[in-house]
């Protein structure tokens, strides 16, 4: 069977590409949610202030 | 108890906002936020559309606030027992103080916005029902106690007197049925799920009545208890509360549940895969909280 070497060390990733493609990737995603509940809110939050006062 | 296999969460990874969404356990919401719903539409009084579906909001998200709370304390159970292992911490998707965070910060907001939105005392009866869940229910009773659900029942009885008091500032006689009739189904309910999954809260070291008591003396109690949740269910017709429409639909509703939980009381069936009655009964107490309150909303609007 055939031995596999050890990866040289220049060649040890800090982090594979996968993993940083992946966290920008969900990086990405909650900010696009959390940017549409913040809005949400705002807009929630106008309305509630409008009901109150009627 | 054995130190919970929790898979090691991917270090730096954050989680995906799906899993924070998991967190607050959306189909248990359901019935909470439709129980608040009726609650609220059941209650004398007129409130704006906005600041009711502000109050239902809050409701929700202190509901998906103790279920992540849950999650967060319960971590270590919910990995050994195949229902809820894939769920965003035992699967390792998610790192604990993540979740913790994100329960706390869900729960404070929806307390905060109840109270300026609604008023002190629905804010306040939401706060004891998201503590109620997490410290009585969660921390004290669960892994201590085979009446657990019995006690820790009441948590998920609330929102219907949440709704009420959003509306009206106020508690009635009316809204407190409905918080009893919530806590005394909520023991049939879960004790016929934990009849035909015992062996999945026997591996957590969960101590269920199934796992303790055994299944004989659970279908008899989950028997027993029907039997005042049905009571109380009829209860607010011959009191003058509810009307007609509501007393025929919630008598009939009350007496299939019946019908089904004497089933499971005198079945002796031991093989959990063959256990029809008690998935029937499960299955039919979900369908009956919904009907008993839907009945209860068409009533009250068909009256008024």
């Amino acid at each position: 069977m055939p031995r596999h070497d050890p990866l040289p060390d220049r060649e040890t990733p800090e982090r594979p590409r996968f993993d940083q493609d992946e966290i920008r990737r969900r990086q990405r995603a909650r900010s696009i949610v959390t940017a549409l509940i913040l809005f949400a809110l705002v807009a929630l939050f106008y309305a509630i202030s409008i009901a109150k006062m009627l | 108890m054995a130190t919970a296999p929790i898979e090691a969460p991917l270090t730096g990874m954050p989680a995906e906002w799906r899993d924070f969404l998991a967190l607050t356990k959306p189909r248990v919401m359901t019935l909470v936020v439709f129980t608040g719903l009726c609650g609220l539409l059941a209650a004398p009084g007129h409130i704006h559309p906005v600041l009711g579906f502000t109050a239902i909001l809050c409701i929700a998200l202190g509901a998906g606030a103790a279920a992540a709370l849950n999650q967060w304390y319960e971590a270590d159970l919910d990995a050994k027992m195949k229902r809820t292992r894939n769920r965003p911490l035992p699967a390792g998707r998610m790192e604990r103080p993540a979740a913790l965070q994100f329960g706390v910060a869900l729960a404070a907001f929806s307390v905060i916005v109840m109270g300026l939105a609604l008023n002190l005392l629905a804010a306040a009866i939401l706060a004891v029902s998201i503590l109620f869940y997490v410290l009585v229910y969660t921390v004290w009773l669960k892994r201590r106690t085979p009446q657990n659900i019995v006690i820790g029942g009441a948590a998920g009885a609330f929102p219907a007197l949440i709704g009420w008091t959003a509306v009206t500032g106020h508690v009635d006689l009316l809204p407190v049925m409905l918080f009893l009739l919530v806590f005394l189904w909520t023991p049939p309910h879960v004790w016929s799920l934990s009849l035909f999954i015992y062996s999945d809260y026997g591996a957590a070291g969960v101590p269920m009545m199934s796992v303790v008591a055994g299944a004989k003396a659970t279908r008899l109690q989950a028997l027993l208890y029907a039997l005042p949740m049905a009571a109380v269910a009829i209860a607010p017709w011959p009191l003058g509360l509810a009307g007609a429409i509501y007393g025929i639909a919630a008598t009939l509703l009350s007496l299939v549940f019946l019908g089904l939980a004497a089933r499971v009381g005198v079945s002796r069936v031991a093989d959990q895969a063959l256990m029809k009655a008690e998935r029937h009964l499960f299955a039919y107490s979900i369908i009956y909280l919904f009907a008993v309150f839907g009945a209860l909303v068409v009533d009250r609007l068909w009256v008024a």
